[in-house]
């Protein structure tokens, strides 16, 4: 397997736009062309990442529209659908592509439109992804969340306040984002005041309904080496699954698939969890990124929630996490998130993050489908 | 009634039901009913799907061989640990049998 490495990367403002989803897809994309330098390049694939454009927009064939808007005609596209896990499923074909010898230049694009539908509308579509015996039941998501919440701070002894936490340090990140859909500075009393959305998590513990798109423009390292001075290279992806119904899992406290598709990153960069220097985390819900803490192996089990209450993961902490602000803050565009995850750590790296800037020659991101469901974790390198 | 599925060939109980057993891939599965479990964890949505009214109080229980079930509890104050049992009770929205948990 040759090197992958990342050549440029381009993001739309995430919120409510009020542009359509291939509008979104192709400015994200003709920024990452751009930011690489590749405006007349040929490119060999497109991947396509997005969850429901049928169900928000009544649009399909997205990889053809947005080849036709770039004109990249005749490349390879496809559309890679695998719910909130899209964008890293996305990135991880693309990887696989250029590692593989076959493709030499890779566009990932990643994006969702969901302003479409009204906040319970959006729900019910995010929850056709769950086991039917869950869906007639009225699971959502968020629900979902709420039950590991419980289940961790009863076992762990965690306190409400360590979850809002999470929260409070994204949207403090997510300020310092020109990108981010929120710019407002929250504190641990408006999220424990805030409405209750699935007891015991609130308002303020859950990402918002968005529409984004980011994109990212993979390649050889030789070739990106011609392009940039510092290029950063993807040494390690994982991807992993869990069983279709929760109720088969073992426990709702941790993401087995979590540990796997970690796993197999270290494993492939040679890295540990301690070499690790700024990540972004799938937080659809405060407790998730106390839980990836524990499942990335950043901090021992059950003691992810001392990391949040004691701000190890802020900004100025010892391992900054989502410092682009996090699904909670920056948005969770559904099929954007997991490319959007990449193009962080990717400007992060090349010291391109102005204000939320942190010292870091080593990322790592994680990208959740569904509830825990697959997942990839992607490292990158500055080399 | 409550039904698992345990494995022929390697012996694992599992719910829900599918194709395969989840531990060796053998497919001669036997039904088994599930009596009285625990609560493990439970939520009460506000934020509802269309047409389920909130507050809507769903939680998970813990069956025998770990066996689970996450379901809408007709209990009034739900605690953790609580020792529940599954009843068929009403229909779902798409007019099917539905199973509810109940204080045991």
């Amino acid at each position: 397997m040759r090197p992958v490495a990342v050549a440029g990367c381009g993001l739309t403002k995430f919120g409510k736009t009020g542009k359509g989803l291939i509008e979104l897809l192709a400015e994200a994309g003709l920024k990452a062309i751009e930011d690489a330098g590749l405006d007349d390049a040929e490119f060999d694939d497109v991947f396509v990442a997005n969850m429901s454009s049928g169900e928000f927009e009544g649009v399909s064939g997205v990889a053809n529209a947005l080849i036709g808007e770039l004109s990249l005609e005749p490349a390879a596209a496809m559309k890679i659908e695998n719910t909130s896990g899209s964008g890293g499923a996305a990135v991880y074909a693309g990887w696989m592509a250029v590692a593989s010898g076959e493709s030499e230049l890779v566009l990932v694009a990643g994006g969702e439109r969901m302003s479409t539908k009204s906040t319970g509308e959006a729900a019910e579509i995010i929850a056709s992804l769950t086991h039917p015996e869950e869906r007639i039941q009225g699971v959502t998501l968020p629900s979902l969340a709420a039950l590991s919440a419980r289940q961790y701070m009863e076992l762990y002894g965690a306190p409400r306040e360590a979850l809002a936490e999470v929260a409070v340090k994204n949207h403090y990140n997510a300020t310092l984002n020109p990108y981010a859909q929120f710019h407002k500075r929250i504190t641990v009393e408006d999220v424990l005041n805030s409405p209750v959305i699935c007891d015991p998590l609130r308002l303020y513990d859950y990402c918002p309904v968005t529409d984004g798109a980011a994109a990212v423009v993979l390649t050889t390292l030789e070739r990106a080496r011609k392009l940039m001075d510092r290029p950063v290279v993807i040494t390690g992806i994982g991807f992993a699954t869990d069983y279709y119904s929760i109720q088969t899992r073992e426990r709702l406290d941790e993401f087995p698939a979590v540990r796997r598709a970690a796993m197999k990153a270290y494993r492939m960069a040679g890295r540990t969890p301690g070499d690790i220097q700024v990540a972004e985390l799938h937080d659809m819900a405060t407790i998730l990124e106390i839980l990836q803490y524990e499942d990335l192996g950043f901090y021992p089990k059950g003691e992810g929630w001392k990391a949040a209450l004691e701000g190890r993961t802020a900004l100025d902490g010892e391992l900054p996490v989502n410092t682009s602000g996090g699904l909670k803050a920056k948005g969770h565009p559904i099929g954007a998130t997991g490319v959007a995850q990449v193009c962080e750590i990717f400007m992060q790296l090349q010291g391109r993050c102005g204000e939320r800037q942190v010292e870091a020659e080593r990322g790592l991101t994680c990208n959740i489908a569904g509830y825990g469901n697959g997942v990839i974790v992607s490292i990158l390198e500055v080399m | 009634m409550l039904r698992a599925y345990r494995c022929r060939r390697c012996g694992h109980v599992f719910r829900p039901r599918r194709l395969q057993c989840p531990k060796c891939r053998g497919m001669e599965l036997e039904e088994m009913a599930l009596r009285r479990g625990k609560l493990v964890s439970y939520t009460l949505i506000y934020a509802t799907r269309p047409g389920y009214e909130p507050p809507l109080t769903i939680g998970l229980a813990e069956f025998e061989n770990g066996v689970k079930l996450l379901a809408q509890l007709d209990i009034e104050d739900p605690e953790l640990g609580m020792e529940v049992v599954p009843v068929n009770s009403g229909t779902s929205n798409e007019g099917e049998p539905f199973i509810r948990l109940k204080r045991a």
